[in-house]
């Protein structure tokens, strides 16, 4: 594994896996959060941008409706200066409808004025209608071109300034670019320069004299007015490219647009052009068509104006659809993604959490060994393989156990078989050796070597007896049972088996048995012979001379057994070993002791099996003292009732003498 | 050197076991005791023994584990017959397990002695067991 990975294993070592998913989560949230946030920022931004251009149109729109008026106006002022006196009515309709145009403008000026940042400027705007208006009645056709250009540009430079404000003149997109170009710069220019030429070309008509300045003036105007035409047709041919549906949209109404305001120099020319000879009457005439006939074309051009500031309008609005739609996509797919992510994740995090589970309990049973652990996995990841790996160990493990179970099963059987088989013809010798020497009929060479022959039988039986005992011990197998017990009587007769075996090493063995003690007690008589016969044995064993003390006493209500012998003693520190399988305090093979040290150790264990104690007092040369303390257990049982007894359980036994717990004979 | 209390001189028992030497070594016993000792070795056979006549035996001894007859159902065929239900049946066990004294002397054993045999105590465990009753007091002169 390389290493520059190892960091990132050791972390996840102590990771927790729910802590786990959760970095690993967070270490993806974050760039994609950071991502996401961002693009929410640039399309929110887009939005923004894009509605920030439409308030520009929203705000153009009634400006150059007003820039129309104003236009009108100036030729009406002029024809009316030419000698058009019918042209009062119309100035004073054309100046209602500025009025009116303005509280327009002043509507949406009060709602994106300061947005747009136009209020001062269009205050200004006001500001020149109103001197403008007081002081029509005193113009001069000059004044009054003069003024109202001044106006016209005003208005114009408002509007550029509402575009530019408006984000308008920054939009990104080619056809929408060229389209505001044409609806903030060069339309409104080619319009101002129609009107101008408009209203010059009625001042023309007015004066009668047609000077060389005025021609140049007027060609001059239309050079403008044409140019700023051609630039702005140039512009749509810019947008038409990019987009050709605006094109259908919008070439055939542009096309006709470019003839309509043509026709106003056209128109100017054949009217003015002609020798100036016509009378005034028909100069009023000529005046007021020449009026309406260019008005409509100019009225024409506007609608035109305005279809295009719609076709604009709709590009932004679809731009804006676009970015919203843009954004739920993107918004719909992370919620999405974040779902799934979760989802997986949750299943992920549960599935490893089954197959733990799983494993968890698995072990479980083979530690408390109630079956092989056996997993059942809906899993198939690597996790799941190592649990599947485990499962086999699990498997061995138990293979191996019930193996072991079954050979100490085999031992014990083994064991029990052999020591019956051992013990039956021992027991036949024992009889049979101690009959001979119950006889009397033998001399005393053969009754002495007829009793070393039963010692030796003997001490094999208690040397079987003892390893199966500690054999049976170990496995559980040995069971204590309690019955009455009368303690008198079984001490009188051990002291009596043991006296003899005192006697043999020129020793004294001494037996108290405590007043105080119960005549009848529940307590295993066996077992109890057991431990008295194993300790004094022992005790025996070890002493070369004088008196061995085997004391049965009452203690509160615990039954005490005591033997004490004079003998070699024990040190101290082999103390706590005495009472371990096999344990001598001289191993060495020259030892003067014999047996195989089995008797403490069964001793202490059956004292143990009988929830007693054993303490072992010993000093080096003076000897030793064992004393064992168990529950006294009185008797419950009353003898006067055996009869009625025996008759109520008799037919119950008699049907299941067959149980397991039938003595085997 | 251990006697051997001639309690039963002139008593006649019946001991039933199917292992030869175990019979052997309790009727020898019985015997130094001064006992006239019958052996069995099937229930079946000691059966008909009792049943030949029924006032014969002071007591009985018999074995628990044998094959045909055991001794819970000799004991059971002993206690069924009313000439022969008072004579004192005294089981020999090999193991003793929990319960195993109390349900024998309830079925209707007078008591119990475990094997194998020690033939310096046989005799007299068997006196201290049968001086309960009434009818053999005589015996504690014995010991």
């Amino acid at each position: 594994m390389p290493r520059f990975i190892s960091p990132a294993i050791i972390l996840m070592n102590r990771l927790k896996y729910l802590q786990k998913f959760l970095l690993i989560s967070v270490l993806f949230a974050i760039p994609l959060t950071t991502v996401l946030t961002q693009y929410l920022v640039n399309v929110e931004h887009d939005i923004n941008f894009s509605a920030k251009e439409r308030l520009g149109v929203v705000y153009n729109a009634p400006l150059v409706e007003l820039f129309k008026l104003v236009g009108k106006h100036t030729a009406a002022v002029s024809a009316f200066l030419s000698g058009g006196q019918t042209f009062e009515t119309e100035i004073q309709s054309i100046q209602a409808a500025i009025d009116t145009q303005i509280e327009v403008v002043n509507k949406v000026n009060d709602s994106l004025g300061s947005v747009l940042a136009v209020s001062e400027a269009w205050g200004e705007v006001k500001t020149q209608w109103a001197a403008l208006r007081e002081m029509t009645p005193s113009l001069t056709p000059v004044t009054n071109i003069e003024t109202h250009s001044a106006l016209s540009s005003k208005i114009q430079s408002l509007i550029t300034q509402v575009g530019n404000n408006s984000n308008l003149i920054l939009d990104p997109d080619i056809d929408t670019y060229y389209l505001m170009s044409s609806v903030i710069t060069t339309l409104p220019s080619a319009l101002n320069y129609f009107s101008q030429l408009q209203s010059n070309g009625i001042a023309a008509l007015g004066n009668d004299t047609f000077s060389a300045s005025d021609e140049t003036r007027l060609v001059i105007l239309s050079q403008l007015a044409q140019s700023n035409l051609d630039l702005n047709q140039r512009n749509y041919e810019y947008a038409y490219d990019y987009n050709p549906t605006l094109r259908t949209q919008l070439a055939d109404s542009s096309n006709r647009n470019a003839q309509v305001l043509t026709s106003i120099i056209d128109s100017l020319n054949s009217t003015i052009m002609k020798p100036a000879d016509a009378e005034s009457s028909t100069k009023t005439e000529t005046i007021k068509s020449y009026y309406t006939q260019t008005s409509q074309a100019l009225d024409a051009s506007y609608d035109f104006y305005n279809q295009v500031t719609a076709a604009m309008d709709n590009l932004l609005q679809v731009r804006i659809n676009g970015f919203v739609q843009g954004r739920t996509v993107i918004l719909v797919i992370a919620a999405l993604a974040l779902a799934a992510t979760i989802y997986v994740f949750a299943g992920f995090y549960l599935s490893v959490k089954g197959t733990i589970a799983a494993l968890a309990q698995a072990a479980e049973r083979i530690v408390n060994q109630r079956g092989t652990g056996d997993l059942v996995l809906e899993s198939r990841d690597e996790l799941a393989q190592a649990a599947i790996a485990f499962n086999n160990v699990a498997k061995g493990l138990d293979l191996a156990r019930r193996e072991s179970v079954e050979a100490v099963r085999m031992k014990d059987l083994f064991l029990a078989t052999m020591s019956h088989e051992l013990r039956t013809p021992l027991n036949a010798m024992i009889g049979f050796l101690h009959l001979m020497i119950f006889s009397g009929q033998m001399d005393a060479d053969n009754t002495h070597m007829a009793e070393r022959a039963l010692a030796n039988t003997q001490r094999l039986l208690s040397l079987i007896n003892n390893i199966l005992d500690l054999s049976r011990i170990a496995t559980g197998g040995l069971e204590i049972v309690p019955s009455t017990m009368e303690i008198r009587y079984v001490a009188a007769s051990l002291y009596g088996d043991l006296k003899l075996l005192a006697q043999e090493k020129s020793l004294r063995l001494e037996l108290d048995v405590d007043q105080t003690l119960p005549e009848k007690m529940n307590q295993d008589e066996s077992r109890i012979s057991q431990i008295v016969t194993n300790l004094v044995t022992n005790a025996i064993k070890f002493t070369e001379s004088g008196a061995i003390n085997m004391v049965f006493k009452r203690r509160d209500e615990r039954f005490i057994i005591q033997v004490a012998d004079p003998g070699i003693g024990i040190p101290q520190s082999k103390q706590h070993l005495i009472f371990d399988d096999f344990f001598q305090v001289d191993s060495t093979s020259t030892r003067s002791h014999q047996g195989a040290g089995l008797g403490l150790a069964i001793v202490k264990r059956l004292v143990l099996l009988m929830n007693g104690t054993i303490n072992l007092t010993s000093e080096v040369g003076k000897g030793s003292t064992f004393t064992i303390e168990l529950p006294l257990n009185l008797p419950s049982y009353n003898p006067g009732d055996r009869r009625k007894q025996a008759e109520h359980v008799f037919a119950k036994s008699m049907s299941s003498q067959s149980d397991q717990s039938v003595p085997v004979a | 050197m251990i006697s051997i209390p001639r309690a039963f001189v002139d008593w006649e028992v019946l001991v039933v076991d199917d292992e030869r030497d175990n019979l052997e070594i309790a009727r020898r016993l019985l015997v130094m005791a001064g006992a006239k000792v019958t052996t069995s070795s099937t229930g079946k056979d000691a059966l008909e023994q009792i049943k030949s006549n029924p006032t014969r035996y002071k007591f009985i001894l018999s074995d628990l584990s044998m094959p045909e007859m055991d001794g819970w159902e000799l004991l059971y065929e002993i206690k069924q017959e009313p000439r022969t239900q008072d004579i004192p049946v005294i089981a020999l066990t090999a193991h003793a397990m929990i319960g195993d004294r109390e349900r024998g002397i309830a079925a209707g054993f007078h008591n119990y002695i475990t094997k194998p045999l020690d033939p310096t105590k046989f005799i007299r465990q068997l006196i201290n067991l049968l001086k309960d009753l009434p009818e053999y007091a005589s015996l504690l002169d014995a010991v």
